[in-house]
């Protein structure tokens, strides 16, 4: 019988819903809360479906996850010395990687890991995409904001401006 | 309730299907908005479905939809999904005509005709799970909107079915196909996010922010309005740069019905949420309590509103001239959902009842009124509570914690004379910050903290003896923190376990005795130089001094001895008010024969006669070696200073010492460059060519020098 646990070497198989299979670490996977009940339930025997994530999204998340789970292992060798430094330092760096990795995204792209990471359960990621988006939003007036996302306004032009006077008086 | 989901084998349909019927009745009463329910065998759903006027999106696999003669009455059914199910072609149609809000439709069949030769499905998505038709020789598919996912779709159908296809026809009527690709930029994603998502994405925006994307759609109107954080803070902030007596009276009646409009709505945005019967994440508003009349009975009404909802964190700051006038609530108290309350301009009343705020880990009181009783049963009875923090509270002249078993925080700021003891019995606590605005003496009775970690003490009134009680008693602190405790004269640390001190501001220091190993940074600002010293303290140090009054040999001596015992100094920086500067090189070195200390970054601020600067600069350049000399611009006279050391260390004059033993420091210095310009605020350095020309041009800021110092060159002529 096989020990529930987590083990270093083990390697699940995820299967995108184009069936597209990756492998990817026990230790790495436990960032995602799905995968890590999965692994607490037993059964990540055999290629486990991930039907609403395709493969290229899946291939960002791993990369995202993996890059993680690299920084945490690093953390836990570092000896007391200058460690709240070092630590900053990291941290910095972690920054940096995850703002160049969600800049090199496209619009399309951050929509699916918005949805893959929800889906999985990936708390980090997700909030890391969505203030991505929240920059994208920022400073920008509605039809800047329709005009980036494409979205199709159905309000009638009495609607519209009965909502814009409600929001004005609030915010100067 | 915002979905159920279930999967479920009916073998035994006799026996189960009353109550999957009860089930789905049960999740119906409650509102719940998406159903998926995969029953895996052949019975026929309860027709209360039919009648599931909440639901958005609907999932059936495995069951059978018969026709129903009673109008549907699924009024927000925006999705619906059929996987395996029976229906007939009038049922179907019946779906589509009466779901008026009806976007999407999608339907998988299992297809199992060796025969079939032509098959044609103009929908979306591709309706078959799993097809058995060997046969196939012609298709014809199609959908409004094609994405990337309809391709990948379309190729899984294909490879899938038959490798003998012989007529393929794809159907595109979409008005975003241009040629043969697809824009894949056209299509509007964001909206159709979950409204879990796109409330992540509205929790990183600002208030108004978040309140303007009702704007963009019918879609995003609903997403605004039933995201979780209502935040009215900002929206108020407008009204309290208002002051009433400088405007006229027709302007100030404009301004009040303005606040009577901002109530309206925050009323209107309150009511419209909770109508919508989800859980509140958090209320936050600010409003001054004159602006209206019955304010208490609207206030109460919100408050009400938001517990009822399940609020999580209550931010509520309600101004007032003089003591806190408004009660909260008694409701309150019994917030069980609660986990953060901040409160400014209150008044806490004992409730009779025992307090059930169970899920509440973080209090912030401000300008709140609240009895020695009444603090006493919060800290008690909120058993699970790990933050407190005070500022500015009245009602009481004692502020005592005990009996508090999670508490790990604790911050406690006064400004009045009211308070006159504070006493903290807290095992569990791990920091502590007091802060007093008001040179008062109070008393002080923490030792019972044994586990402390962080001790933040500033502007209280404490003795040389008191401190050093507190310190013996905290062995496990690690971080130290003393501000603007102006009659601490000498001050001894001794501990293995600090890693941070700092000392800020404490102006009647005359003696510092540290003695600590392991310690990680060392932070000196603002006290005046220590007339005796004794350092351990093998970290790096900041060093800020300040001094008014006349500086002579003996001030030199003394930073010299402070600082001597480091040789990580990162920072020296002087701030120098004095009439009359003298220096005598000789009787310096007689009482200092040691080299210089290296300093990083020496900071200078002067303003001292300039017939002095030379005393000044003689003096400062023998107690240390600095790599870099930075000196603040900040007023006329400090550019003649700059001006002044410019055109010293340009002219150094190696001669000076010539029959003296004892060599002054021009002799030591190599290299003199100018290093820059950085203005005040900034960050970025300005590379200057003609300090002279430029200097009356620059603004307030810090001009910077590269020394280089060299000792061999010297001892060796």
């Amino acid at each position: 019988m096989s020990t529930p646990s987590v083990s270093v070497n083990r390697v699940l198989k995820l299967k995108s819903s184009d069936g597209e299979i990756f492998e990817v670490k026990q230790t790495v996977a436990v960032q995602s809360g799905v995968l890590k009940q999965m692994m607490e339930d037993g059964c990540t025997e055999g290629e486990i479906p991930l039907n609403n994530v395709d493969s290229p999204t899946l291939a960002k998340i791993i990369e995202w996850c993996n890059k993680h789970h690299d920084n945490d292992v690093e953390g836990r060798v570092l000896s007391e010395e200058r460690e709240k430094e070092k630590e900053k330092e990291k941290a910095a760096d972690m920054k940096k990687w995850e703002s160049e990795f969600i800049d090199a995204l496209n619009r399309d792209e951050i929509y699916f890991l918005l949805t893959g990471s929800n889906y999985m359960d990936i708390k980090e990621l997700l909030d890391c995409a969505a203030q991505k988006v929240a920059d994208m939003v920022k400073g920008k007036t509605p039809e800047a904001i329709r005009e980036m996302f494409n979205i199709q306004s159905d309000f009638t032009e009495e609607e519209e401006e009965a909502i814009r006077k409600e929001n004005q008086w609030a915010f100067d | 309730m915002q979905k159920f989901r279930l999967l479920i084998g009916l073998v035994n349909v006799g026996l189960y299907f009353p109550c999957l019927d009860g089930w789905i009745g049960f999740v119906l009463e409650n509102e719940v908005k998406e159903l998926n329910l995969d029953v895996q065998t052949d019975i026929e759903t309860t027709r209360v479905l039919f009648s599931a006027k909440w639901v958005t999106t609907l999932k059936l696999s495995g069951c059978k939809l018969k026709l129903s003669s009673d109008t549907l009455k699924l009024h927000s059914l925006r999705s619906l999904a059929l996987v395996e199910v029976r229906v007939n072609r009038e049922m179907i149609q019946k779906l589509v005509s009466e779901c008026l809000l009806l976007e999407e439709l999608s339907m998988a069949i299992d297809v199992d005709t060796p025969n079939l030769l032509y098959f044609s499905f103009v929908n979306n998505p591709i309706p078959v799970s799993s097809m058995n038709a060997p046969r196939l020789r012609k298709v014809e598919l199609g959908k409004s909107d094609p994405d990337t996912r309809w391709y990948l779709d379309v190729k899984e159908f294909l490879v899938g079915v038959s490798n003998q296809i012989e007529d393929l026809t794809l159907c595109f009527m979409s008005k975003w196909i241009m040629g043969d690709t697809v824009e894949d930029n056209e299509i509007d994603r964001i909206s159709e996010l979950p409204p879990f998502i796109v409330h992540q994405i509205m929790s990183h925006l600002s208030a108004k922010e978040v309140a303007n994307t009702s704007i963009l759609s019918k879609r995003w109107q609903y997403l605004q309005r039933s995201f979780p954080i209502l935040d009215f803070y900002e929206a108020y902030t407008y009204f309290m740069d208002i002051s009433y007596p400088i405007f006229s009276r027709r302007k100030r009646a404009i301004i009040r019905i303005s606040i009577e409009r901002f109530i309206e709505y925050v009323d209107a945005s309150l009511l419209r949420f909770c109508e919508l019967k989800f859980s509140m994440q958090k209320l936050r508003l600010l409003i001054r309590l004159l602006d209206i009349k019955e304010l208490s009975y609207v206030l109460d009404k919100w408050i009400g509103l938001a517990i009822e909802n399940g609020v999580k964190e209550l931010d509520f700051d309600v101004q007032t001239l003089r003591d806190p006038v408004y009660t909260l609530p008694g409701i309150v108290f019994s917030a069980k959902s609660l986990t953060t309350l901040k409160l400014a301009g209150f008044k806490l009343e004992q409730p009779l009842d025992i307090i059930r705020l169970r899920s509440l880990k973080s209090l912030t009181l401000n300008y709140v009124c609240i009895s020695e009783l009444m603090l006493q049963k919060l800290t008690s009875e909120c058993v699970f509570l790990e933050e407190l923090s005070m500022s500015n509270c009245c009602g009481s002249k004692c502020v005592h914690v005990f009996e508090a078993y999670k508490l790990k925080i604790i911050s406690i700021s006064v400004s009045s004379n009211e308070l006159e003891s504070i006493k903290i019995v807290v095992p569990s606590l791990q920091e502590l910050l007091l802060k007093s605005s008001n040179p008062q003496r109070r008393q002080i009775d923490v030792d019972g903290c044994t586990n402390m970690n962080t001790l933040v003490l500033e502007g209280f009134t404490i003795i040389d003896r008191e401190f050093h009680h507190l310190m013996s008693k905290f062995s496990a602190l690690e971080n130290l923190k003393v501000v603007w405790c102006q009659s601490l004269e000498r001050l001894a640390i001794s501990s293995d376990r600090l890693k941070n001190i700092s000392i800020v501001t404490c102006s009647n220091l005359k003696a510092i005795t540290i003695n600590t190993p392991n310690l990680v940074s060392f932070v000196y600002t603002s006290n005046p130089v220590p007339i005796s010293s004794t350092m351990i303290a093998p970290c790096p140090w900041k060093v800020d001094l300040k001094n008014k009054g006349d500086l002579d040999t003996q001030w030199y001596l003394n930073i010299k001895e402070f600082i001597g015992v480091s040789n990580q100094i990162e920072d020296l920086t002087l701030h120098v008010t004095s009439e009359r500067v003298s220096f005598n090189l000789d009787e310096f070195r007689i009482s200092s024969p040691s080299a210089p200390c290296e300093v990083a970054n020496l900071c200078l601020e002067i303003n001292a006669p300039t017939s002095d600067y030379e005393a000044f600069l003689d003096g400062i350049l023998n107690v240390c070696h600095p790599r870099t000399l930075s000196v603040q611009k900040t007023q006329v006279n400090h550019n003649n200073f700059v001006e002044w050391l410019h055109e010293k260390m340009m002219n150094r004059d190696v001669n000076c010492c010539n029959s003296r033993k004892v060599k002054c420091w021009q002799h030591y210095l190599k290299d003199f460059k100018i290093g820059g310009f950085v203005p005040e605020g900034g960050q970025k350095c300005f590379h200057i060519d003609n300090l002279i020309d430029v200097l009356p041009k620059i603004p307030m800021g810090t001009v910077l020098f590269h020394l280089d110092w060299c000792f061999a060159a010297v001892e060796n002529s």
